[in-house]
C-alpha cells in the first residue's frame, strides 16, 4: 500500500519508493541519506503538527510534517 | 604530490562526523576562531606541522552536499577555493551517506584524503569496512582513524602526499547514488546487533512524552551548575585575590591624592573605601566587573555548553522546541542563537546563519538581540538584583521571555518571506573529548577576556570624562521624557544604557548607585537588555542582515524597550 510518511504511526516501518518535488529537495533529502528502496522507521511524532523523527540505517533525523508529507513509502 | 607545496589544508565533511576532534588532535594550543567561536557555524584555523613545515589547517562548517542550503553550508563552499588539500572527515557509522559529498569532492580538482573517523564506533556497531577496496573505488587514500583516542592520525599524515589532483570522475547525482550504492555492496558488510542503552536514552530524549520533563531538568541542570561552578569561583579564588588586590590599590590612592585622575585611575572612595562596583575606577571596577564578577559564570556557561554541544544533545533540544518555534516564524533550530546569545549575543547572532531563509534569519536576529541578556549582564543582574531577592531576578527573565513569545508571534504574522520546516540530523550520544572541550571553552573565554576589558576600560574613561564635563547631566535632561516620564527611572539612568552601548554588564553596575527601589531596578534592566544591543553585537548584526533590515531591527528594539518598559512600569509602579 502506497501512503505519505506522515501517515506512519510510531515504530511502524516502511520502504521508501519515491520522493515528490522539485529537484532541490529531492537533492536535499537525498544528502541526508534517505533514498528510494530504504527502510524507514518512525521514532516519534512530535505533538501539534511537530516533527517526525525517523531512522534509517540506525541514524536519526527529524523532519517537518511538510516534507515528510512528500516522501511516499510503502508498508 | 609534493607536501612541500601545500600551505592550506582543509578539513571538510557532513555535519557531526567528529571534525573538531580532529582538528584539536591535528593542530597545537594555538588555535584561532575566525569570526566567533559558536557551534557548527564559524570556522577555526590552527597551524599544524608536517615534515617541518607550518600548514594552516581550517575547520570548514560540517556540510552535507556542495549545493548549499544555509549560509553557513555557503561559506564551506566558498573555502572550498582556498584550501591546496582536503582531508574528507568520514563518519564511519554512516558511510553511505557520507560518501555523496566525497564523491562531490573528488569531482573537484584540490586532492582529496579520505578519513574513515569513528572506527571503534563502527565495529561496535557491527560494520566492518574493506578500506583497501575503498581506496582502490574512490581512486585516493583512506584511512581509518579514531580521532577520540588519536588511532590512526599518525598514518593519515603520512599518507596526505600519496594523493594526487582526482581525476574527473563527471556524474550527475543520480549517478552518484548508484555508484555509491555499488561501493556500499562491495566494502560494507553489517552484523545486526541489539539496542544499546544510549539508543534506548535517545530515543526517551526526543519522545515528548519523556524528552520535554528530561529537556527541562537538564536546562535546570545546567543554570545550576553555573551558578554553583561561578559562586565557588568567586567565593573561593576571585576574591581571596581581590583582596590581597585592596590594599595596593588604596596605595595608589593615596599616593595620586584628590582630583580628576584619581577618579579616572581607582575611582570615587565611598565612605573612605573603595567599592568594587560603584567606584568607577580603571583599577578598581574596570578590573572586578569583568573579572570578579563576570568571568567566572562566563567560564562555567562555556564548559556546559560545550559539553551540551559536544554531547549531541543539542539537536535534541531543537527537536522539542520545534513545535514552538515554528509559531515565531523559525523552526527548532532557532533555540541554538537564543543558548550561544545568552553566552555572548555575537555568536548567537552569527548562528542565525543555519536557518534557511532571511526571515527566518531576522526575526531569530531581532528576538535574540532584544530579549536575550548576555551571561555578562546575567551576572550582574544577578549579581545587583539578587541582593534584594530571587523574585526580582525572576521578574526580568519573566518579562524577557513575554517580549521574546510575543515578538515571534507578532513578527510570524508580519515579517514576509519563507519559514522552511525543520530538517534536521540527530546524532547518537557521543562521550565529549576532554581535550575539545576545554580549547572550545578556552578560545570562547579568551575572546571574552581580549574584548571585554578593553571595552570596560573604555566605558570607565567615557564615563569620567562625561561625567566631569557635565555631558552625563545634559543627556538626563534631554532623555529625561522617556527615562522618568515612560519608564520612571531616575535621570540618571540614561547615563547606564549610554555605557550600555559599550558594555552591558558594565551598564547594570551603575544602576547601582542611583538609589533605585528593586522595582525601578527590574524596570531599568529589561529596558537595558532590550533598547539596543551593544556594539560588538550591533556590528555583526549589520553585518549578517545589511542595513536596511538592520535598521527595521533596530526600530524594533526601540518599540519593544518603550512599549515593554512602559508596561512594567505601569504594573510595578502605577502612574
Amino acid at each position: 500500500m502506497e501512503l505519505a510518511l506522515t501517515n506512519l504511526q510510531p515504530k511502524q516501518k516502511a520502504r521508501i519508493l519515491r520522493l515528490e518535488g522539485g529537484s532541490g529537495f529531492q537533492k536535499n533529502i537525498r544528502s541526508r541519506g534517505i533514498l528510494e528502496g530504504k527502510i524507514v522507521e518512525v521514532m516519534t511524532r512530535q505533538p501539534v503538527g511537530g516533527p517526525i523523527v525517523i531512522s534509517i540505517d540506525k541514524r536519526n533525523t527529524a523532519i517537518g510534517r511538510g516534507m515528510a508529507s512528500r516522501i511516499i513509502v510503502t508498508v | 604530490m609534493d607536501i612541500q607545496k601545500v600551505k592550506k589544508i582543509l578539513l571538510m565533511g557532513n555535519p557531526n562526523v567528529g571534525k573538531s576532534v580532529v582538528f584539536s588532535r591535528l593542530t597545537g594550543a594555538n588555535v584561532i576562531a575566525s569570526n566567533y567561536p559558536g557551534s557548527t557555524i564559524e570556522f577555526t584555523k590552527g597551524l599544524m606541522r608536517i615534515e617541518g613545515s607550518k600548514k594552516e589547517l581550517i575547520d570548514v562548517p560540517g556540510t552535507y552536499s556542495l549545493e548549499p542550503t544555509n549560509t553557513a553550508e555557503e561559506v564551506a563552499v566558498e573555502m572550498l577555493e582556498e584550501g591546496d588539500l582536503i582531508i574528507n572527515v568520514v563518519d564511519s557509522t554512516n558511510l553511505e551517506r557520507n560518501l555523496f559529498l566525497t564523491l562531490e569532492l573528488l569531482q573537484r580538482d584540490t586532492p582529496v584524503v579520505v578519513a574513515l573517523n569513528m572506527w571503534d564506533e563502527a565495529k561496535h556497531n557491527g560494520i566492518t569496512i574493506n578500506t583497501d577496496e575503498l581506496e582502490k573505488l574512490l581512486g585516493v587514500p583512506v584511512v581509518p582513524i579514531v580521532a577520540l583516542t588519536g588511532e590512526g592520525i599518525k598514518t593519515l599524515l603520512s599518507r596526505l602526499e600519496e594523493t594526487h589532483t582526482p581525476t574527473d570522475v563527471s556524474q550527475n547525482d543520480a549517478e552518484k547514488w548508484i555508484h555509491i550504492g555499488e561501493i556500499i555492496k562491495k566494502v560494507q558488510k553489517i552484523e545486526h546487533r541489539h539496542h544499546t542503552i544510549w539508543e534506548k536514552i535517545s530515543d526517551a530524549t526526543v519522545k515528548p512524552t519523556t524528552g520535554l520533563p528530561i529537556g527541562l531538568g537538564v536546562i535546570l541542570l545546567t543554570f545550576f551548575f553555573i551558578r554553583f561552578i561561578g559562586e565557588g569561583l568567586i567565593g573561593h579564588v576571585i576574591e581571596p585575590i581581590f583582596d590581597l588586590y585592596t590594599p595596593v590599590v588604596m596605595e595608589i590612592s593615596h599616593a595620586l591624592g584628590p582630583g580628576i585622575f584619581r577618579d579616572i585611575i581607582v575611582g570615587r572612595l565611598i565612605e573612605g573605601n573603595i567599592d568594587y562596583v560603584q567606584s568607577m575606577g580603571l583599577l578598581t571596577t574596570g578590573f572586578f566587573v569583568p573579572l570578579g564578577m563576570v568571568l567566572p559564570y562566563i567560564l562555567a556557561f562555556y564548559f556546559g555548553l560545550s559539553i551540551l554541544e559536544d554531547t549531541g544533545y543539542l539537536p535534541r533540544l531543537s527537536v522539542l522546541a520545534d513545535t514552538i518555534f515554528h509559531k515565531f516564524g523559525l523552526h527548532g533550530c532557532g533555540i541554538v542563537s537564543v543558548f550561544l546569545g545568552l553566552g555572548c549575543n555575537v555568536p548567537g547572532a552569527l548562528s542565525t546563519r543555519i536557518l534557511e531563509t532571511r526571515k527566518q534569519r531576522f526575526i531569530s536576529a531581532t528576538l535574540m538581540a532584544i530579549s536575550i541578556p548576555c551571561m555578562a549582564q546575567i551576572a550582574m543582574i544577578f549579581g545587583i538584583l539578587g541582593s534584594y531577592g530571587m523574585e526580582y531576578v525572576l521578574m526580568v527573565f519573566i518579562a524577557l521571555i513575554v517580549t521574546y513569545v510575543s515578538g515571534g508571534l507578532i513578527l510570524n504574522r508580519y515579517i514576509a518571506g519563507e519559514s522552511p520546516e525543520l530538517f534536521l540530523d540527530i546524532p547518537p550520544y557521543r562521550k565529549p573529548y576532554s581535550k575539545a572541550l576545554l580549547k572550545k571553552t578556552w578560545m570562547r573565554v579568551r575572546i571574552f577576556l581580549t574584548e571585554a576589558i578593553p571595552f570596560v576600560f573604555l566605558g570607565v574613561l567615557f564615563i569620567n570624562i562625561l561625567y566631569a564635563v557635565g555631558i552625563i547631566d545634559m543627556l538626563g535632561a534631554f532623555f529625561s521624557p522617556v527615562v522618568c516620564g515612560i519608564w520612571g527611572l531616575p535621570k540618571e539612568a540614561a547615563a547606564a544604557l549610554l555605557i550600555g552601548f559599550l558594555r552591558k554588564d558594565m551598564a547594570i553596575g551603575m544602576l547601582l548607585p542611583l538609589g533605585m527601589s528593586p522595582n525601578q531596578l527590574v524596570i531599568a534592566a529589561t529596558v537595558l537588555t532590550i533598547y539596543f544591543p551593544c556594539v560588538a553585537t550591533f556590528a555583526v548584526l549589520v553585518r549578517e542582515l545589511g542595513i536596511q533590515d538592520m535598521a527595521k531591527s533596530i526600530l524594533l528594539m526601540i518599540a519593544a524597550a518603550l512599549i515593554v518598559g512602559g508596561i512594567m512600569r505601569l504594573i510595578l509602579l502605577g502612574f
